[in-house]
């Protein structure tokens, strides 16, 4: 009945997920199964059996969003940081803003709000969107 | 204090019978599927229970399908999967709806439909909407299954008639009949607790069920009831205060809860709502029976510039195709042909078309067909009337029909076909050159706005300046007969992506309803307007733009119906007795106006005549009359002979029908 956030933390020492609310509001223990974003504070370990779990840590093609989260003050006190990229990166491809306001409202910011954090996802959108 | 995660068992079932033999065998065990509620209570030391079911392997019970016509949602449905599901957008949208708003999405990603029936919270979001929708919970346990009525479910505050041995494995929705409604209060958009959540279903009988008031979700029989006798809302307002017992609690108070609660009510039941069934019934009627007034054969625009053998070619199989709809009686009731403009350079071409497409359909047809008419594009000058006239004049002497046969429509498109060289208005002139063969003018928003300079965002139908050209064309033509017609709108109620060669996403369902629906809403608000500004004519280029049509016609005469009613009634009877005691009555122009208004509705089959004679308060012949001036004298020669005779009363339909209670019509349609 472990969850899946303290294996990732305390049994892989993958402390890029952090734990905030402990109860599904904040998101700041967004990780990806199987491609789709989920709380790993209220995931029993057991249901990952023979799925893939992307933490921040092994997070791979987002390094546009993240630099643009670093240039257009996305990462502020950077608690809520890893959850909101893993957030984003959920999101679909042709996301507009309200598209990113919905696949972000399960993720809170504590500290100065959630401007420069869309504007991150609009900046490296873009180029993004080009590539495909 | 977080619970000692350690210290619980998971039983892990890989098939449904295993489940339920688990449950049998164990009582007391908790069946686990999201996790989304449990821990939330595992991570605070809220949960007493040590012996958990994990049904994530239970894949078949996350299937969405319809058996029958029963839409099936399986226990392990997610709230995403609810959102995407192509079946509920279609059968049950106000489901999809509240599993929008539930948590953010990666709740929507793991919480489950059948985790928030069992979890019986009275302030589940999907709870009211299964409620109103009658919805039905499938339990199977080891060696058996029940249905239980979703109304039937709680017994209390997280309490319901779930057995220990039992599992739910399906909701069931009927077909539901009638509008749906679903609204929540939070302290914000996503991620909040209900304060109130309601759900609701217009009909003639309308089911409504709230959350967050009462320790379990509510079915509201009685509000329901009473909506259904009255249709009051103070009064259904009454007796929702006193079927609902909300309480304060940390995310609200009883207070704020009732009033609400209350204004939910009102809001459900203040839709532009009454007249939507009535409307939608008479669409249909008339979509089957006469969908088309008037139809257009079109060689301008819409058609191009091709090769003469290509353009020949096919005025001539086009004219074929019109004597095979006269053959078989499939025709519109009018019927005609748009030419190219009458400029240097297409002039001829116009002509050629024209003379190929007539001369076939006389040849092969031997006349021509009803109500035969052409159009003739982009007019700027009298002479270019002129010269269609005469072609018309050659054509029938050389086909040997009746002098007059051809009749002409012009398109108002210009500038100068509105105003003309020396400052002038031009349509009377444009329109005298027919020599009365000019039948209709029509306006072309899209060439006009173009010729003026307004750049392409702000080219639409509600452009003042359409306006003015619409006010010159009616001021001019007016008491001509010369009919005016409005033009049409060129953004087309068509779904952005196809599904041609794959099942289409549930986003992408999404977006081609969303544009749909911004494409009618757009046709429907010009097709208001033309209404408004009296331009009873209108053309569509589409036939997915007929619905919009007809529902911004009948909207627009059903919702006037009772205020026209009541202005005319009252009308008739004071002009009436104004000249009964000698007084001048002097507005007969508005009384026309709200007889004319009957007309026109009737005409276009927003109500039947006999609904016509019913709200006018006039009688069949006074209503076929169609001259106000004349329905008076009648009713003044009837007045003095029954004053003559010692008879004071005004023995008219007026008086009688007056006395019929206002939305009889709707009730009677409902039959």
């Amino acid at each position: 009945m472990k969850r899946l956030l303290d294996v990732l933390r305390e049994d892989c020492a993958l402390t890029g997920t952090k734990e905030g609310c402990g109860e599904g509001e904040c998101g700041a223990c967004t990780v990806l199964i199987d491609g789709q974003a989920v709380n790993s504070c209220l995931v029993p370990f057991a249901q990952v059996a023979g799925s893939s779990v992307t933490t921040i840590e092994g997070l791979t093609g987002a390094e546009a969003l993240q630099s643009a989260f670093i240039r257009e003050g996305g990462a502020q006190c950077g608690i809520c940081t890893p959850g909101m990229i893993l957030a984003a990166v959920a999101l679909p491809k042709d996301a507009d803003l309200q598209d990113i306001r919905r696949g972000l409202a399960g993720n809170i910011c504590r500290c100065t709000g959630y401007e420069g954090i869309y504007r991150s996802l609009r900046a490296a959108a873009i180029p993004a969107r080009a590539a495909d | 204090m977080r619970t000692a995660l350690s210290s619980l068992s998971l039983l892990e079932p890989r098939s449904l019978q295993e489940a339920l033999s688990m449950l049998r065998d164990a009582p007391g065990t908790t069946p686990l599927a999201g996790g989304t509620d449990l821990y939330v209570g595992l991570n605070f030391g809220t949960v007493r229970e040590t012996r958990f079911l994990d049904l994530s392997r239970l894949r078949p019970l996350r299937e969405i399908a319809l058996q029958g016509d029963v839409l099936s949602i399986g226990a392990l449905a997610t709230y995403t999967d609810i959102v995407r599901s192509p079946l509920v957008a279609e059968r049950l949208p106000i489901l999809a709806s509240a599993a929008r708003e539930i948590g953010g999405v990666q709740i929507q990603n793991r919480g489950t439909v059948g985790g928030n029936v069992a979890n019986a919270s009275p302030a589940g979001d999907t709870l009211p909407v299964l409620a109103a929708a009658d919805a039905v919970v499938v339990l199977q346990r080891a060696g058996g299954s029940r249905r239980v009525p979703f109304t039937g479910f709680y017994t209390g505050y997280r309490k319901s008639v779930r057995r220990a041995d039992e599992l739910i494995v399906a909701i069931e929705v009927p077909p539901v009949e009638g509008r749906q409604w679903f609204r929540k209060v939070g302290t914000r958009a996503a991620q909040a607790i209900s304060k109130v959540v309601m759900a609701g279903i217009r009909s003639p009988r309308p089911r409504l069920a709230l959350g967050s008031v009462a320790p379990t979700v509510l079915r509201l029989p009685l509000t329901e009831a009473s909506l259904a006798a009255s249709g009051s809302i103070e009064e259904a307002r009454r007796v929702l205060a006193r079927e609902i017992q909300p309480i304060d609690d940390l995310r609200s108070t009883a207070a704020y809860r009732h009033r609400v609660a209350g204004n939910l009510l009102a809001q459900f039941w203040s839709l532009p709502e009454s007249l939507a069934p009535l409307i939608s019934r008479r669409i249909a009627a008339r979509l089957r029976t006469q969908p088309v007034e008037d139809y257009r054969l079109d060689f301008e625009d819409g058609y191009g510039n091709r090769s003469d053998a290509e353009e020949d070619s096919h005025a001539i199989s086009a004219a074929r195709e019109v004597v095979t709809g006269m053959a078989a009686g499939t025709l519109s009731s009018s019927i005609g042909v748009r030419i190219k403009p009458l400029t240097e350079e297409l002039r001829a071409r116009s002509f050629r078309t024209l003379d190929l497409f007539v001369t076939q359909m006389v040849r092969d047809a031997g006349r021509l067909p009803d109500n035969f008419v052409v159009t003739l594009p982009k007019v700027t000058a009298p002479e270019q009337v002129a010269a269609i006239a005469e072609i018309f004049e050659a054509l029938e002497r050389g086909l040997s029909l009746p002098a007059g046969a051809l009749a002409l429509e012009i398109m108002v498109e210009t500038p100068q076909s509105i105003i003309g060289p020396a400052g002038e208005i031009s349509i009377g002139g444009l329109v005298s050159a027919a020599g009365g063969r000019c039948l209709a003018a029509h306006f072309g928003t899209y060439d006009y706005t173009a010729s003026l300079n307004i750049t392409a965002a702000h080219q639409h139908m509600l452009h003042p300046a359409c306006d003015f050209a619409r006010h010159a064309m009616q001021a001019a033509l007016a008491g001509t007969g010369v009919w005016i017609s409005d033009g049409a709108t060129n953004v087309l109620p068509i779904p952005p992506h196809r599904g041609e060669d794959r099942t289409l996403t549930g986003r992408e369902i999404a977006r081609n309803r969303a544009a749909v629906h911004a494409a009618w809403k757009l046709h429907y608000d010009h097709v208001r307007h033309s209404l408004a500004n009296a331009f009873y004519q209108g053309w569509d280029l589409h036939p997915a733009q007929l619905p919009t049509r007809y529902a911004a016609l009948y909207a627009f005469f059903l919702e006037g119906l009772d205020a026209a009613s009541a202005r005319l009634t009252n009308f008739v009877e004071k002009a009436g007795q104004a000249t009964l005691v000698g007084d001048v009555f002097d507005d007969a122009a508005t009384g026309q106006g709200l007889l004319s208004f009957f007309l026109r509705a009737s005409a276009c089959g927003a109500i039947t005549e006999q609904e016509a004679v019913e709200k006018s308060g006039l009688t069949l012949e006074e209503l076929r009359s169609r001259s106000f001036v004349r329905i008076l004298a009648g009713r003044r020669a009837a007045a003095v002979r029954g004053r003559e005779t010692g008879n004071g009363s005004r023995a008219t339909k007026g008086s009688e029908t007056a006395a019929v209670p206002r939305g009889q019509l709707d009730r009677e349609s409902k039959d």
